[in-house]
């Protein structure tokens, strides 16, 4: 059981650690978009149409494709002061509760985000200027969020079977 | 019950979630959503969780946020802090305080590079603790100019701080990065004279350097040449109005880039470390937006914000008492709290009650913004003195502690005047409205 577990754990991990991947890809394209755009705009007087509506969904991939990893990485904002005063027992109940809050909400945000997706496609909207379907996108911040919850979700096992798993040693 | 009282046991569920070691973000998210449960049911929450991701990330003017981030990373991985610190040292390194007079003007120079001041406390402390240690400088006071000095990366521009104000407060992310260069410049000036002060009264404290011929104090400039560059065309280009802030994000990001492959600085593994260190922190400050948009919802729908208005409105006490109030405010705050989650926290529900004191927007952007770099340095998680503590570990933390105490103060001098005189803040701002 706890090896199909750790299976599934680094199967997860793995994808965030990919998705990371493509984030930063996506991060390296909106650099190039932006300079294409201002050095067509400026020089050329041909700027790149959509630059604006481009960048915002850019941004909106990068964001949620990423913020597992970050997650795993433990690189969110975090107050120790009181948390470093706690007892190791302590300090595990307390990490359960908060990542079991966390989930449920996350997971709550799951659903509804891709219920909102799905709804945008049966209204077929589209992005402004652009005219591209704007669901996907909300399914690509669906399942940054799906990721996000089963981060949660392993490292609730892992406080309980291995805490050492909960999360990266040395960020990488 | 009366909204304010569900407001209070928010604050309450927040702060000790936060105490728990939940990431700020996610403790926005949940006591967010729950306020809203309360006050609006559960339909209208559970809406609100669905459209809120994608609405709070998908904002044009944000784009500008990783883009600055990624001009910072590029600049730091390429070694531009060492080239600063190479020429302000040949330039002024034999001036009694020299070297910490030499960081300190590094320092302020590698701020119009990067956002982030703990980069820039991070790199100035690795290239010049050593060297004032060798020239035996006291190092209260060495310690306390690069911590201090690293601050004022998110006082000039670019700044994540003022981006992430500019979003907060609907203000235009152009005029408060333009806004931040004057203060900035005071702020720096400052902290010079404490140290040349200081080294002048009592020599000890910092010893004088070698002097250089002029030849090679000119040569030593020929590496900085090309970020000063990028630094007008971005700024400049923000200025006359030929940028979006997004736009100049990215002509940094890519000129920065550019400059480090030209001059053969930036290997592959440095532009994946830079790529990889921007998508991070990309992804924690927009997660954390996310929760603070819920968390404002929650708020809004209280009442929260007007009530208190119109509470601190009714008592007509002088506006400048009031401010020094919320200034007073910060500083406690800023001794326990993450600079970020402060910012967010706070800047929502004291804005309106500032601008509606009469006070100008920008010119709160750049007070808060000091009050931030305020909070890096004071005790017990002042994270700029940590980040020199790991620099320096036989330096006891308390001595860096107090090493940082006159340059505090010169924060909050920089506060006084800016107060008598907001238009050392704005005179820049307004020329821009005029072109």
């Amino acid at each position: 059981m706890v090896s199909l577990f750790s299976h599934f754990a680094k199967m997860v991990r793995m994808a965030s650690k990919i998705l990371m991947a493509i984030s930063q890809g996506l991060l390296a394209i909106l650099m190039f978009l932006s300079i294409a755009d201002v050095i067509g705009r400026y020089l050329f007087n041909r700027p790149i149409f959509g630059t604006l509506e481009m960048s915002e969904v850019l941004l909106v991939s990068i964001v949620f494709f990423g913020s597992a990893y970050t997650l795993y990485l433990d690189k969110q904002i975090t107050m120790e002061l009181l948390y470093n005063r706690l007892s190791p027992s302590a300090k595990k109940t307390v990490n359960i509760i908060t990542r079991l809050m966390a989930f449920s909400i996350f997971s709550l945000m799951v659903w509804k985000v891709t219920e909102k997706a799905f709804y945008f496609k049966e209204t077929n909207r589209l992005i402004p200027s652009l005219l591209w379907p704007i669901y996907p996108f909300m399914l690509f911040v669906s399942f940054g969020l799906i990721l996000i919850s089963l981060e949660l979700l392993i490292q609730i096992v892992y406080l309980f079977k291995d805490p050492k798993q909960v999360i990266s040693e040395g960020g990488n | 019950m009366p909204p304010w009282v569900i407001v209070l046991i928010g604050f309450l569920v927040f702060f000790l979630l936060v105490f728990l070691r939940m990431p700020f973000g996610f403790a926005f998210v949940f006591t967010g959503f729950m306020g809203l449960v309360y006050l609006k049911g559960l339909n209208a929450a559970l809406a609100a969780l669905g459209t809120i991701p994608y609405s709070a990330v998908a904002i044009y003017v944000m784009v500008a946020l990783p883009l600055f981030i990624l001009m910072g990373q590029f600049a730091f991985n390429s070694g531009i802090s060492r080239d600063l610190y190479d020429a302000t040292y040949k330039l002024i390194g034999r001036a009694p305080g020299g070297i910490a007079l030499a960081t300190n003007l590094a320092c302020t120079a590698f701020a119009a590079c990067t956002g982030s001041s703990l980069a820039s406390a991070a790199t100035m402390g690795i290239i010049a603790l050593p060297e004032m240690k060798k020239r035996g400088y006291d190092m209260e006071l060495a310690t306390g100019c690069v911590a201090a000095g690293g601050t004022l990366g998110i006082l000039i521009p670019p700044s994540t701080m003022f981006i992430i104000y500019g979003y907060l407060t609907e203000q235009s992310i152009g005029r408060l990065f333009i806004a931040g260069i004057l203060p900035g410049l005071l702020l720096s000036g400052l902290f010079c004279l404490w140290i040349l002060f200081s080294c002048i009264r009592n020599p000890k404290l910092g010893p004088p350097g070698p002097s250089f011929p002029l030849q090679e104090t000119l040569s030593s400039l020929k590496g900085i040449w090309g970020m000063l560059a990028l630094f007008i065309l971005v700024i400049g280009g923000l200025y006359v109005g030929i940028f979006t802030p997004s736009e100049a994000g990215g002509v940094g990001a890519f000129g920065a880039f550019a400059l480090g492959v030209f001059r053969r600085r930036l290997s592959w593994d440095a532009f994946v470390a830079s790529l990889k260190e921007t998508t991070i922190n990309t992804c924690f400050i927009l997660i954390l937006l996310v929760g603070v948009s819920l968390f404002n919802a929650f708020l809004v729908h209280a009442g929260f914000t007007k009530i208190l208005q119109d509470w601190v409105l009714s008592l007509h006490w002088s506006r400048y008492f009031l401010l020094s109030l919320i200034i007073f405010l910060y500083i406690p705050m800023g001794m326990f709290m993450d600079t970020l989650a402060m910012l967010l926290l706070t800047v929502p529900i004291f804005f309106p009650i500032i601008t509606s004191l009469g006070f100008d927007p920008i010119w709160f952007g750049v007070i808060i913004v000091i009050l931030v770099e305020a909070a890096l340095l004071t005790p017990p998680v002042g994270m700029n003195c940590f980040v020199i503590s790991k620099i320096t570990p036989d330096v006891p933390l308390s001595r860096i502690f107090r090493g940082i105490i006159p340059f505090f103060v010169m924060m909050l001098v920089t506060i006084v005047i800016l107060t008598f005189f907001p238009e050392i803040a704005l005179y820049l701002p307004r020329l821009m409205m005029k072109g």
